[in-house]
């Protein structure tokens, strides 16, 4: 059953974060390693999680139409099934980054995945520092969908930095 | 490899903006049945392996605005793919790229070669024709599916 709502991904992402024996296995065999925490991602698409690191930043399209990771991000939003999303992150994805409040140095490198095969992607997104001690549960609070589908980052709001020191 | 800038009618997964551009294959993504014969109720048997390629922004899109490093990623089905003729000038970039230079590079094939090399290939332009106007028939109710089952 395909989900409604990105709360999976988000849980998923928030274990990646917490536990690097499953982020490893999460990377290298994303339909095992869901299987092992109790979700079965069905058999219409193989999955697999690709990683945002100090270098490269993942961004996932479909150009071909809107293929999407229901099953752990939801129903997609209206924008990634737009004509102007499927084609301008293709040409021109910083633009495209930038236009969702993102902007990225030129030495970190753009990959854009077009998963328009029999994959659905997933992006794990890197941690943020200020995070250090959170339980997945607040952690997965981070963890918005634009972030899973490359389009954002994981943001910690002052305040709730300044709480969790405390 | 190179990705065939063959023209296809009909259901097909492979971008148009990677057709006849070099890439390297940085992983096999398992064997899946041929989407294109899919698409047209058939079995899309043999499965067809499935290629992750990726190709520098640059050799995709010549006027791109982002930065060298930038790449795409696509999966393509290995009836697309063929040898790069061009050699492996994919390979003198000298950013800090992280995937293996072993890979092989390839291209994609060009029409008529690509067709007569691959007994399961794509469908001829006829037979999608065909399919396609049979599915419309049937759709549109002038034809059901029982009709031409009897007739065929």
């Amino acid at each position: 059953m395909d989900s409604r709502t990105p709360a999976l991904g988000a849980k998923v992402v928030a274990r990646a974060w917490a536990d690097a024996a499953f982020k490893k296995h999460l990377l290298k065999d994303t339909r095992a390693a869901l299987l092992d925490c109790g979700i079965d991602i069905g058999t219409i698409a193989e999955f697999a999680t690709v990683e945002n690191t100090p270098d490269v930043h993942n961004v996932i399209v479909c150009t071909l139409c809107s293929c999407y990771p229901k099953m752990l991000l939801g129903t997609p939003p209206a924008w990634y099934k737009s004509l102007a999303y499927r084609s301008r992150t293709v040409v021109d994805p910083r633009g495209v980054l930038s236009d969702f409040g993102l902007e990225l140095p030129a030495q970190v490198q753009v990959r854009v995945h077009d998963s328009t095969a029999d994959l659905r992607y997933l992006v794990l997104p890197m941690r943020p520092k200020a995070t250090r001690g959170w339980s997945e549960e607040q952690l997965a609070a981070i963890v918005t969908r634009d972030c899973m589908i490359g389009t954002a980052l994981p943001k910690v709001a002052p305040k709730a930095r300044g709480a969790r020191a405390a | 490899m190179q990705v065939a800038a063959r023209p296809v009618l009909g259901h097909c997964r492979t971008p148009w903006y990677v057709r006849g551009k070099s890439g390297v294959v940085i992983a096999v993504q398992g064997r899946f049945r041929d989407p294109e014969r899919l698409a047209y109720h058939r079995p899309g048997l043999p499965a067809q392996a499935l290629y992750k390629v990726r190709f520098q922004q640059r050799e995709v899109w010549p006027t791109y605005r982002g930065a060298n490093g930038d790449h795409i990623e696509v999966d393509i089905y290995e009836h697309w793919l063929e040898p790069d003729q061009i050699g492996a000038h994919m390979h003198e970039h000298d950013n800090d790229h992280d995937h293996d230079h072993d890979a092989s590079t390839m291209t994609t094939p060009c029409a008529s070669s690509a067709q007569k090399d691959h007994d399961a290939g794509p469908m001829g332009v006829y037979e999608v024709l065909e399919e396609a106007l049979r599915s419309l028939l049937i759709e549109k109710g002038i034809l059901t599916a029982e009709d031409h089952r009897r007739r065929r």
